[in-house]
């Protein structure tokens, strides 16, 4: 399934201290959006997919797709992707709960590839689920 | 603004103490609060996370109430926005109110009575978080303790699935692995046992790190209830952990005299669930039979844990409750909010004290598009910024008081520190002044 340049990895979200802090400064702030834009990897991960750390990756999962920066992190497993909490990856999160009430927020299989394009922006995320009008 | 900061040069600073924190489940209550004239200057004890909420209160405010979305809004009075908030409310055949998180047990209350009088559906927080241990709850029942009882007795301290060093800050030197218990005194006297999917900064502080693979928490905590049961394994690793680490932990397990499972969202987001959470309520279940332990959910948002307590007094059922049929109702994977969101089966969605837009799933919330959308907030969040309706609130805990709950469920009265900006009610008022006009008891 995972060619060169594209890999299927478990999509891990959770709170970091930086989404944590900034999140109750303003959500429209530079501070928050790169705090739920950048994910961590394992520099193995990394190193397959072909980007340099700090480089830009696309998540796509069967709901959507966003791109992120992408760091470095041995704390990390291989085949695991860590992302805060926040709009970016939620674009990616199953609506179902399967009976429960509540998402797969963790453990989701995801394929991520390189990319060419700028990082997701939050506040076009916001203004596309709820319509300007 | 000239005559505001000359007043506030001229104010003597005063300090607040004992002021309970508002930002996550551990409700610390031992803040101190330098305020000069009506702003907050200082804040002392507070870990990162809820110093930023303190001294960051006023940026990004939402200052009037607003009709209309995103960058159509205009501003409009308080009774203007009550008036349509009422209309949209009375035209709504099956609203939901949702969030409940960081505001009072007194406004949650009031949320509950605005469900059942429009016959809507009601849900909070939990559903993003310990929802799923909710229900192992309800099934098994939870074997469990203060906070005070863990600093005061706990020799092994395990978190599993969660990270206090980023999420909770204090949890460690309030209440556990640091804290100078009456009978345990700091961290000498502890172990402590992080099991996770990725070397967190808390499983730096661990005397032993455990790391499972993704999705096999369910595996490794049946393994582990075998163990401490003197079974033997027939392989040699469950989870992508060898059995010789698993005995290593079941051992100390068995030897603690008090321990303690906190347990976070690694068990309840990830596959299995509530059926993870079961199997961890499971094994304290046999463990108890050989020594003394317990299991606490890191509980997340402030007073999450207390609109579960305030729904389970007034409806029976501590989350996702349904009264379209004149009664409450309870049925996870129905009248949930993602649930109902996703089907698209809501015609207004309220919203208090909670950000949505950025915190469900995006499918779900895509059916905002279709619908109004009332928003009551202290902020300018996203959810705020695409409502058709949002009115500014008082920050609980800051500016108003309320009743909150801790993630043990222990009850702590929040303070009021500051004045709320002029013209800007509690979320109490608000949620009374529309209550009042939708004809509901109060």
């Amino acid at each position: 399934m995972s060619g060169k340049g594209r890999l299927k990895v478990v999509l891990i979200t959770g709170r970091s201290v930086k989404q944590g802090v900034s999140k109750d400064v303003s959500k429209f702030f530079d501070e928050y959006s790169e705090a739920i834009t950048t994910c961590e990897m394992n520099p193995a991960d990394i190193e397959v997919i072909g980007v340099p750390n700090g480089g830009y990756i696309d998540i796509v999962s069967p709901y959507g797709s966003i791109t992120v920066q992408v760091k470095s992190s041995s704390d990390i497993p291989r085949g695991v992707l860590f992302i805060p909490y926040g709009i970016a990856v939620n674009t990616l999160i199953p609506p179902d709960t399967e009976g429960t009430g509540i998402p797969r927020s963790k453990g989701l299989e995801v394929f991520v590839t390189p990319s060419n394009k700028r990082v997701s922006d939050v506040r076009s995320l916001i203004e596309s689920i709820g319509g300007v009008r | 603004m000239i005559a505001s900061s000359i007043i506030e040069e001229e104010a003597v600073e005063r300090t607040v103490e004992d002021v309970v924190c508002t930002f996550c489940g551990c409700c610390c209550d031992d803040l101190i609060v330098s305020v000069k004239g009506n702003r907050i200057v200082d804040v002392r004890n507070a870990c990162a996370l809820g110093l930023s909420k303190f001294l960051h209160m006023n940026e990004n405010r939402l200052l009037k109430p607003k009709i209309g979305r995103s960058t159509s809004a205009k501003d409009v009075s308080l009774s203007e926005a009550v008036d349509v908030v009422v209309d949209l409310l009375k035209n709504s055949c099956y609203p939901l109110f949702y969030g409940w998180a960081c505001t009072s047990c007194e406004a949650i209350l009031l949320g509950l009575d605005l469900a059942e009088a429009l016959g809507g559906a009601v849900d909070n927080t939990s559903i993003v978080c310990h929802g799923p241990t909710i229900l192992a709850g309800q099934e098994l029942g939870l074997i469990t303790a203060t906070l005070g009882q863990i600093k005061n007795r706990a020799d092994l301290i395990i978190y599993w699935g969660c990270n206090p060093v980023e999420a909770h800050p204090r949890h460690m030197a309030r209440y556990s692995v640091y804290a100078r218990g009456r009978f345990i005194e700091g961290r000498r006297m502890r172990k402590v046992v992080v099991v996770d999917v990725r070397r967190t900064p808390t499983a730096r502080v661990a005397d032993l790190f455990i790391e499972i693979k993704p999705g096999y928490d369910y595996e490794v905590l049946s393994a582990l209830k075998m163990l401490v049961r003197d079974l033997d394994l027939e392989v040699d690793e469950v989870g992508g952990v060898a059995v010789s680490k698993l005995e290593e932990l079941a051992d100390m397990m068995v030897e603690a005299r008090f321990g303690v499972l906190f347990f976070g969202t690694g068990l309840t987001m990830s596959r299995g669930k509530d059926k993870n959470v079961e199997a961890a309520i499971e094994l304290v279940r046999y463990l108890n039979f050989k020594t003394k332990f317990v299991l606490i959910p890191m509980r997340g948002h402030f007073n999450v844990t207390g609109a579960n307590e305030v729904f389970t007094w007034r409806t029976g059922y501590p989350v996702s409750v349904d009264f379209s049929q004149g009664y409450p109702r309870y049925l996870p994977g129905e009248t949930t909010a993602v649930d109902i969101l996703r089907r698209g089966e809501c015609d207004l969605f309220f919203v208090v004290a909670s950000d949505p837009v950025s915190h469900l799933p995006r499918r779900a919330v895509e059916h905002l598009n279709n619908i109004p959308v009332v928003a009551l907030d202290p902020k300018i969040t996203p959810t705020v910024y695409i409502s058709d309706v949002a009115i500014p609130v008082a920050y609980t805990g800051i500016e108003v008081e309320g009743s909150v709950y801790r993630m043990d469920t222990v009850p702590l009265r929040a303070k009021k520190i500051v004045d709320p900006p002029q013209g800007i009610l509690s979320d109490v008022d608000v949620l009374k002044m529309i209550l009042e006009r939708v004809g509901g008891r109060m």
